[in-house]
């Protein structure tokens, strides 16, 4: 092995303990600069790629976070009114609009249609329950017609009245264009829809949509010829029976799942949003989907303060991580001078010893590098968070520029020594 | 071979200290040369600048004809290229044997060569003891086989029986005869007089000057 490389690993194991403290603050460091990055990223690029699609107005996703308190949220008393005033507020502020719009798959019994219609068929996931298929479906509102300016190549649109139905109904649906092959206008279709209860609901045909009709809907556009499109069953009163209450809840949670339209930026709308939960008491509050000062999952605080807090976080550890970094290895060298000194008439020059210290480092680095890689990953994946590469790009440049400073300063500060005197030394 | 020409050396800028003052000295190639004097009187500085240890303030330094270079690179090149060095206390490394102490200055990856110095040096029995395990007269061997193991022209020893006793003395200046026999250059600093006589000239210093 090279004389050098014998060397670092010599000198990196004469201070084995202590050098695993410095390797631990290490990994501490890199794995909040690359949490960070991740974090930051994954609020920042849904906002920015939604809003390049649109030049006059922008769509913003409206979501809620109760997925990790579903069944307390709902079986509470008084969320049915809580969802149904919010609705009122979100369809009748005057400072933006709202589109109902919802994803939401059905049930058709005896489906003879091609695969892409069917939910999960771009994923390979296409789920069959006996006779019935799982198929692409859209909940829509009142106003979905004219804002996407929706165009029918056959049949007619949702009256008024067709936003309200019961349990026995049956419920008038808009066919997407590809359906025109297997369905005609009056044709009856029997469904079970999901929503807080599996109902059988017979469907009857109205009308198609133009071919290639598509609509945005949380940072994509949805092409609606494979689609179905059902009225969204807008709550008037709250219904006497639990089983009743809890399917209402689930259509307000459907029907609040919309897109937002406005002129105004991500957090201008967000703050509106907040506004209106705040007032009706809805927490935690929904989240404009991009939305830099979106309300933290964990901690109740803005994301944009949290990302500014976690970007000063990361640039103060880096400082310290030099500097820890810096100090260690001025001290190590400290208490080895006369070990480099030895050194130094044994046939090793400067640059010998310059590798030597930068080797040393670069050990420190690999080893927290690969602790802090994995410990972020981990970290990423329970929050939810993807994992970006960039911040594992952003972090292998840190660490080369904690290396490469923490070793010349270090190198620096040696060469101020007269070894001759330390030679001499017991 | 060696030509030091108006040489000196202080520290410090405001209150200067000088500790050697236009040292003028030529040693010729294959000399034994003592160089004595009381401490503090500057042989050790004179040492070290001979070593490429430390750099003179003033004054040039002359190689076989060549003139070093006054900086620390141009120093430890020449020191790895054409000097050994050996010191009072050995200057071992504590955690390696002596086989290691030696092996860790060769060039090249020879392991006969570390072989054979440790016999010449009559070593072997200790080649794999560490030095706090030998006397002080196999570490200070070991600290020569160290020194001579890429075949150095000169030879540089401070103090080396300082720490010794007087046989174990003898037996160490005997070393360095046979190496100076085999063609080295050695020059010993020392303020033992039985080492000085030992030796083919002897260079007096007082006060950071050659007085003889």
């Amino acid at each position: 092995m090279n004389k050098n490389a014998c060397e670092v690993i010599r000198f990196f194991l004469r201070d084995l303990y202590f050098s695993q403290i410095i390797i631990i603050q290490l990994v501490i460091c890199f794995t909040v600069c690359m949490f960070s990055n991740s974090f930051r990223h994954y609020f920042t690029v849904g906002t920015n790629k939604f809003e390049k699609k649109y030049i006059t107005q922008k769509y913003y996703q409206l979501v809620d976070r109760f997925e990790d308190e579903e069944s307390g949220f709902i079986d509470s008393e008084n969320t049915l009114s809580k969802l149904m005033l919010f609705y009122d507020r979100l369809t009748s502020t005057d400072k933006f609009s709202f589109l109902e719009v919802y994803k939401q798959p059905v049930y058709i019994k005896d489906f003879e249609g091609p695969g892409q219609m069917f939910d999960g068929y771009e994923f390979d996931s296409i789920q069959k329950n006996g006779d019935f298929s799982f198929l692409k479906a859209v909940w829509c509102g009142r106003t979905f017609y004219d804002i996407y300016d929706i165009k029918l190549c056959e049949g007619k649109w949702f009256r008024e009245t067709d936003f309200s139905y019961s349990r026995d109904d049956t419920v008038p649906v808009v066919l997407g264009y590809n359906y025109k092959d297997l369905y005609k206008t009056g044709d009856i279709i029997d469904s079970i829809i999901v929503n807080g209860n599996s109902d059988g609901n017979k469907l009857e045909v109205i009308g198609f949509t133009a071919e290639n009709t598509a609509v945005a809907y949380n940072s994509e556009f949805i092409n609606l010829d494979n689609y179905i499109i059902l009225p969204f069953n807008h709550v008037r009163s709250i219904p006497s029976n639990d089983i009743e209450r809890k399917k209402a809840v689930y259509n307000l949670m459907m029907i609040t799942n919309g897109v937002v339209v406005s002129n105004d930026n991500a957090e201008t709308v967000q703050t509106y949003i907040k506004e209106i939960c705040s007032e009706i008491r809805i927490e935690p509050s929904y989240v404009i989907v991009g939305s830099k000062n979106q309300q933290a999952k964990y901690i109740h605080t803005d994301i944009k303060e949290c990302n500014n807090l976690l970007r000063l976080i990361s640039i103060v550890l880096i400082v310290f991580a030099c500097g820890i970094m810096t100090i260690f290895l001025i001290i190590s060298i400290k208490q080895n001078i006369k070990y480099f000194s030895i050194l130094l008439i044994s046939g090793f020059d400067y640059l010998d010893l310059f590798k030597i210290i930068l080797g040393q480092s670069l050990i420190y680095q690999i080893e927290s590098l690969f602790f802090s890689v994995c410990i972020s990953i981990i970290l990423c994946n329970r929050l939810d968070v993807p994992f970006k590469l960039s911040s594992l790009i952003i972090i292998l440049i840190i660490s080369a520029l904690v290396s490469v400073v923490s070793s010349i300063t270090a190198y620096i500060s040696f060469t101020k020594y007269d070894i001759s005197e330390h030679l001499r030394k017991r | 071979m060696i030509s030091l020409r108006n040489i000196s050396k202080y520290y410090g800028k405001k209150n200067r200290t000088e500790v050697l003052k236009n040292i003028n000295l030529e040693i010729s190639r294959g000399e034994m040369v003592a160089i004595m004097g009381k401490s503090g009187c500057g042989k050790t500085t004179l040492m070290n600048i001979l070593g490429g240890l430390t750099m003179s303030t003033s004054g040039e330094y002359y190689f076989d004809g060549k003139k070093l270079k006054n900086n620390n690179r141009a120093m430890c090149r020449f020191r790895n290229e054409k000097v050994g060095i050996v010191v009072q206390n050995y200057a071992l490394i504590n955690n390696r044997t002596a086989y290691e102490n030696i092996a860790i200055a060769l060039k090249g990856a020879n392991e006969k060569v570390v072989d054979n110095i440790i016999k010449k040096l009559g070593i072997s029995k200790v080649a794999g003891k560490f030095p706090t395990e030998m006397s002080g007269g196999e570490c200070q061997r070991t600290a020569i086989a160290r020194a001579i193991i890429n075949k150095p022209d000169l030879i540089l020893a401070d103090e080396p029986t300082g720490a010794l006793d007087v046989k174990t003395s003898a037996e160490i200046i005997d070393i360095f005869r046979k190496l100076n026999n085999d063609g080295h250059t050695v020059i010993i600093v020392t303020h033992d007089s039985d080492v000085a006589l030992k030796c083919d000239r002897i260079i007096t210093m007082t006060d950071g000057m050659i007085t003889e």
